[in-house]
This record gives structure tokens, sequence and C-alpha cells, in this order.
């Protein structure tokens, strides 16, 4: 994720995932076991804080979308996860990148003891 | 339950219970075994560490290595002994950072007064007098002494905990014990 | 090497070889180790062993609440530092496996943790007043769409109540749970009682 249109991508992706009925909060996505920041973010002069929770990359075969949500007990998660990336592909498609690969992982679920500290 | 009865229950809870839950990333529940351990390790890192050390940083440090390992505890229930290795481990290495070169055996220098303990605590007079005692025995000295007698190390754990042989671990050992048990026999 | 105690009034307690019949306190401190078994006559039949001996067991019997009275020394817990340690553990340490759900599209890929569904297993104990859910497992593959999950959970309950009636609507509650939130094929729910607690006392104000 590089460009400031793909940051903007991104911001836009969190602000759907979000409004989607079901979701609790979006956590940032990537890998949960390495804190490894992406250094093309850190060039652009952007802090760990301010980087986009939606993990976006463009690779030569097309455009990857990670994403990490916690969602509310009062419904499945799993009809909220497939709802999340409804939002997402209908964001997506009219870009041109509606074959996305969009990996989406419900991390929490509401109801239980406190969410995660952001990180 | 409402959360905060919940809490309450956890904190009263089987060490079993709370080290199984926090091993499952429950923090709440590692929190209790913060509350519940924190005072006993920082005790211990006392012992081991000289008067001037920096306690809570060791204890810290066991801590982070407790909530990163302890899905590798096989028994939960056993989750006390198994902060004391830790702790002992963490203080161990905290001690060989700032002494890297020196020979452990030829510390002999007293160590130096020990800060007073924070609150007096009724005990039999006997472990007063051999709190006292440790504290004027030189470092290595010490240091066998705890990790055997606190710790409960084997000789062979000692020597490579401290990176020492295992015939310098029992001079120590014995001089150590010889000190102690001269100045506790000066007390009765 | 420094003999800083062959100045003191040893009382008769003597610890060199000479004092100990060629003993050693190395010797002594295993023999005491061994439950002084099996008995060393020369060890035994020698006063100055004995003396020695005893000391070496007094000691051995204090050491124990040492370490007690050492804790109870410390100054009580303070909630800056458990909110310090707090702050310095990565809290997304604990995802565990990824359980995968049915996909909409060969592009999509759903899912949701293992430390999810442990979460979710710990609040099920909501549902059944006085247990405490402890460690949670899945055994089985829970990547594998519908292979065979075994779920186990350790709980403290409550003394009063019948244990079975508790373990069963706890059984209850967590298979509704994964029903709703999950694909997982739940072969069963093992519930094992770890800890029985009685009625706390009262708290005390100031904790």
């Amino acid at each position: 994720m590089n460009t400031p249109d793909d940051l903007m991508l991104a911001a836009d992706i969190e602000a759907a995932v979000r409004a989607v009925p079901g979701v609790a909060v979006v956590y940032r996505a990537g890998s949960t076991l390495s804190k490894a920041v992406d250094a093309t973010t850190r060039l652009v002069g952007l802090r760990d804080e301010d980087a986009p929770l939606i993990d976006l990359e463009r690779a030569e075969d097309g455009v990857k979308v990670r994403i990490a949500i916690g969602v509310h007990a009062s419904d499945g998660a799993a009809a909220t996860a497939r709802r999340a990336h409804a939002a997402v592909q209908a964001l997506l498609a009219p870009q041109g990148a509606g074959d996305a690969d969009v990996h989406l992982t419900v991390v929490h679920v509401d109801g239980s003891e406190p969410p995660e500290r952001a990180h | 339950m409402s959360s905060d009865q919940n809490r309450k229950e956890l904190e009263d809870a089987d060490d079993s219970i709370v080290a199984g839950r926090a091993a499952d990333g429950d923090a709440a529940a590692f929190a209790v075994l913060v509350r519940r351990y924190t005072a006993m390790m920082r005790a211990y890192a006392r012992r081991i560490l000289p008067g001037t050390a920096e306690v809570d940083d060791v204890v810290q440090d066991a801590f982070i290595t407790a909530w990163h390992r302890l899905p590798e505890l096989e028994d939960p229930g056993k989750v006390k002994s198994w902060l004391m290795r830790i702790t002992s481990r963490k203080a161990v290495d905290h001690l060989r950072a700032s002494r890297p070169y020196s020979d452990i055996d030829r510390v002999e220098a007293p160590a130096p007064a020990q800060t007073a303990p924070a609150r007096v605590v009724e005990a039999r007079a006997g472990v007063a007098a051999l709190g006292q005692a440790l504290r004027e025995l030189p470092d290595g000295q010490r240091e066998c002494w705890v990790l055997r007698e606190m710790g409960g190390y084997a000789y062979e754990e000692i020597a490579d905990e401290l990176d020492i042989s295992l015939s310098t671990v029992r001079g120590l050992l014995a001089r150590a014990r010889k000190y102690i048990i001269v100045r506790m026999e000066q007390w009765r | 090497m420094s003999n800083e105690y062959d100045t003191h009034d040893l009382r008769g307690l003597g610890l060199e070889p000479e004092d100990l019949d060629g003993h050693t306190i190395e010797d002594l401190t295993d023999y005491l180790d061994a439950g002084r078994t099996p008995p060393d006559p020369s060890i035994d039949a020698s006063p100055g062993c004995r003396l020695a001996l005893d000391a070496l067991e007094r000691l051995r019997d204090l050491t124990p609440e040492l370490l007690s009275a050492d804790s109870a020394a410390e100054p009580e817990v303070e909630e800056a530092w458990v909110e310090r340690i707090l702050t310095g553990i990565t809290l997304d340490a604990r995802a565990g496996r990824r359980i995968p759900f049915s996909a909409p599209s060969p592009h999509a890929d759903l899912g949701i943790t293992e430390g999810a569904v442990r979460g979710l297993m710990r609040a099920a104990e909501s549902a059944v007043p006085g247990i405490l859910v402890g460690r949670c497992r899945l055994d089985g593959d829970v990547t594998e769409p519908g292979a065979p999950i075994r779920v186990c959970v350790e709980v403290s309950v409550p003394y009063g109540p019948p244990i079975p009636l508790l373990a069963e609507r706890l059984r209850t509650e967590i298979a509704t749970s994964l029903m709703t939130h999950t694909e997982l094929n739940i072969t069963g729910v093992d519930v094992i009682v770890q800890d029985v607690r009685r009625r706390s006392p009262p708290v005390e104000e100031g904790r």
C-alpha cells in the first residue's frame, strides 16, 4: 500500500465495513503474530497509529485486501462476515477490482470480555 | 452474573482456572495472576539481585514472557512455580548483563546494605535472622543459595543458569550454608 | 577465602571436617536431603555432625517461611503496576487457528479466529450463575470444514448446586453459541470441573 489513492481506498473500505450491521469494530489487519511495519508506509511519513486499519496490497495478480473485525453477538458471526464482504465487493466492483482477494477475519465477538486494546 | 461479580469470582478462583483462561487469551484473568503473584516475584527477585537492582523491571520482563509462554504450560495449576522459574531466569539474565566478566567465585566482598523491607511482618524470629544473614552473603554464595533453597533448583540447573561449574556451585553453597548457620546460631 | 566466622563464638558448633569427624557440610546436606537414609553410623554417632545436622534442619524449616514473609513485606500491588504489565503485552498473540466460513465466492476468504471462539465459550458462563470457565480447547482440525470437533472446557463451580446440572446448562449454552457463530461440526462438549469454590468471604474495604 503506497499510493495516496490506495490509502484513500483503504479508508473507504474501512468506513464501508464499519457501517455494516453487526460489525462492532474494525481492528488492525495483517499478521496477528508479527508487528512488522510496512516499510513503504514509513517512507510516506505516516506514523504507525495513522496507518490504515485495512491492509491493501496491489500485487501483479490483482488487489489483495485483509480485514479484521469484531462483531456483535446479536447476529451470527458468519452472516455478519458475509455482509461485510458484500459491502467491500460493492465498493471495489465499480473500480474494476471486483475480483480482488478479500481476506476477512472475525477476531472478536461482542458480549465476551472487553475487546482488545487497539494497537 | 454481572461483570463486577464475575471479576470478583475470578479473583478467588483456583490457579488452574485463572491460568487456563489467561493461556487462552483472557487479559482480565492474566491481571488476576499479576495481582496474585507480583509480591512473591518481587520478593524472590529481590533476594537474587544485589541491593540496587531494578526489581520491577525484572518482574515485568517475567510477566511478559509468562504471557507469551502460558499456552505452553501443560498444567495451568502449576503456574505459581512456573512463574518463580521465569523470575529467577530473568533475574540471572539481569545479573549477567551487568556482570559479564567477573569471576563469580571471586566476588567475596560483602553485599552493600540493602534497603529495609517496606513493611514489618509477623514471623518467627529465625526468619528475620535468616533474611539478614542472606543480605550479608557475597553475591555468588547468595545467588546459589536462593536458587537452591527458594527456587528449588537442582545443582546442575544452578550451574547451567549461572554458567559456572558444578563444583563451584557446591563450593559456594557449602560456604553460604556455613555462614548462615553460624550467623543464626549467634542470634539464638 | 575469608573466614569471617572463625572469630565468632560458635557455642560448640564447628563446621569444618575436623569438627565433623571428617565429614563436610556438603556431606551432611546431602544426607539431610536424602532423609538420613540409608543411615550412616559415622554421621549419626558423631556429636559434631548431629549438632550441625540439627542446625541445617532448623535452617531448612525456616526457608519456606522466608519467601512468605518476604512476599508479605512487599508493598501492596498497585493498579498502576497491573496497568503497566497489561500494556506491555500484545493481546493479539492468542488468535490461534483460523476457522473458515463457507465462502460466497472464490476470491472471498472469510473466517473467525480460535481466540474469538474461546471468548465465546468464556462468555457462555453468564448463562450459568457462579460458573467460571478456565481453559477451553477445540480438539480436531478446525481449519477443515466439516471435520468433527470436540470441545473441552475446564470450569470452576460454586459449592452448592448439583454439578451435572451446571455442566449441562453450560454445555447447552456453548453448543448454541458455537452453532450461531461458527460452522463447526461439534461432536460433543466436555465439561471438566477443576475447582469447587466455597462462598467467598465478604469483600474487604479499600482493596
